[in-house]
């Protein structure tokens, strides 16, 4: 591994600062999510027909609900 | 505009990387979409191009159509097989919230979907990038990640600081159970077998906070050990504690001319609650942090190659549709074997 001069060092983890970490890290209330998305599209094609409505797609690489 | 959405429209969410190259009508319907609203292809010119799957191009996007692929508002639109936008939007709410009433206007005058349809299943799925294997018996967590802040920030003014992205991990109903062995005393020690380390290690130590990011080599493992240690236990539950630490480091040639590698070098400390009666972890809090440096094809660290803190968090994840999204991991042909051999 090539040595890297660390000018940011990252905090330590310990017991005292678990909390903290955590809560800064972990996936977040969005308000994309009060969305109601369907994640299958042809199961909201088929919704969409049903319904007379148009559909709004949401096409990302890698799942937009997910990791993109 | 979250309203206007919900009711005015049918919201649908879909992985692009495995749409634009499948060969079942769901592909093509995306392909019809975007070779029209990207492209700017008509509907009779996209509908003569759904079988091609080896366009190398990229059809993700916003889009607003009819149930029979009829185009009625888009962004990132492009000119055929260029790069111009045309009319994107971007992020502007304000943009996108007018590409929808004018998509809303544009239904009024459609072509297609003028009544009722009946959209029968798929009679065809195809099954290269089926990532259908929800472990419905297992344990699945939520992960984040993000930049933890600097003491000296180098990254360009307009490079947004707060950026942050999500996954998925998976663990089968065998893989829960081998972490809590029955006669486990407090006390004990127990590490966690190697392919759980090098699937947590490989596939979510990762640096996709701006983007996606290919997963680990295997051989980008230079150090890493994660052990259980029992806390508490009752006739109830089994309190452990999760100490661990990775160290991976690849290269590439992912900017060329200015970034030959890529590296993390983190340590993780977890607390997990194990109920004995159901056999399933009520708590699985576990948070790595580290140094990360250099960047990879797309996820887009080209002004932020030196090393810097990241932060990633996992939980249980909760229990609503969105929530049996499959990792990131799995995407690629086979994939789900790929995920849960690592």
């Amino acid at each position: 591994m090539t040595p890297k001069e660390i000018t940011n060092p990252a905090p330590a983890l310990t017991d005292e600062t678990f909390a903290a970490l955590f809560e800064a890290c972990r996936p977040q209330k969005e308000r994309w999510t009060d969305i109601p998305w369907i994640g299958e599209l042809w199961e909201g094609r088929q919704k969409a027909a049903r319904e007379e409505k148009p559909l709004f797609i949401w096409a990302m690489n890698g799942h937009p609900l997910g990791c993109t | 505009m979250i309203e206007f959405l919900n009711e005015l429209f049918i919201p649908v969410a879909v992985n692009n990387t495995r749409l634009q190259r499948q060969t079942d009508d769901e592909g093509r319907f995306l392909r019809l979409i975007s070779w029209q609203g990207r492209y700017g292809y008509s509907f009779e010119e996209a509908q003569a191009m759904l079988e091609d799957i080896d366009h190398g191009l990229n059809h993700q996007g916003l889009y607003a159509v009819t149930t029979e692929g009829e185009v009625l508002g888009s962004r990132n639109r492009l000119f055929p097989g260029g790069k111009l936008p045309v009319h994107g939007v971007g992020s502007d709410p304000d943009r996108f919230l007018w590409m929808l009433r004018r998509a809303l206007e544009n239904w009024e005058n459609r072509k297609t979907q003028r009544e009722t349809l009946e959209i029968e299943d798929l009679a065809y799925r195809d099954p290269t990038f089926s990532w259908a294997g929800y472990p419905e018996d297992g344990l699945v967590l939520h992960l984040g990640v993000r930049d933890l802040p600097r003491e000296v920030d180098t990254r360009p003014a307009g490079m947004k600081r707060e950026a942050h992205n999500q996954d998925y991990v998976w663990f089968r109903q065998e893989e829960v159970l081998s972490m809590v062995p029955l006669d486990v005393a407090v006390g004990d020690v127990i590490p966690m077998s190697d392919g759980l380390v090098r699937r947590l290690v490989r596939y979510h130590l990762a640096d996709y906070v701006r983007g996606e990011v290919s997963s680990w080599p295997s051989e980008a493992i230079r150090d890493t050990a994660m052990t259980l240690k029992v806390a508490e236990k009752t006739p109830e539950w089994v309190d452990l504690r999760l100490f661990g630490s990775a160290q991976l480091f690849s290269e590439g040639s992912w900017y060329e001319g200015a970034c030959q590698e890529r590296g993390l070098d983190a340590s993780l400390l977890g607390y997990l609650r194990f109920d004995r009666r159901t056999e399933r972890f009520v708590r699985f809090d576990v948070v790595a942090v580290g140094s990360r440096w250099g960047g990879t094809d797309y996820n887009v660290r080209q002004d932020d190659l030196e090393p810097a803190p990241i932060g990633i968090a996992m939980t249980i994840a909760g229990r609503e549709a969105r929530d049996r999204i499959a990792p990131h991991a799995c995407q690629r042909r086979g994939g789900l074997e790929w995920y849960f051999n690592a």
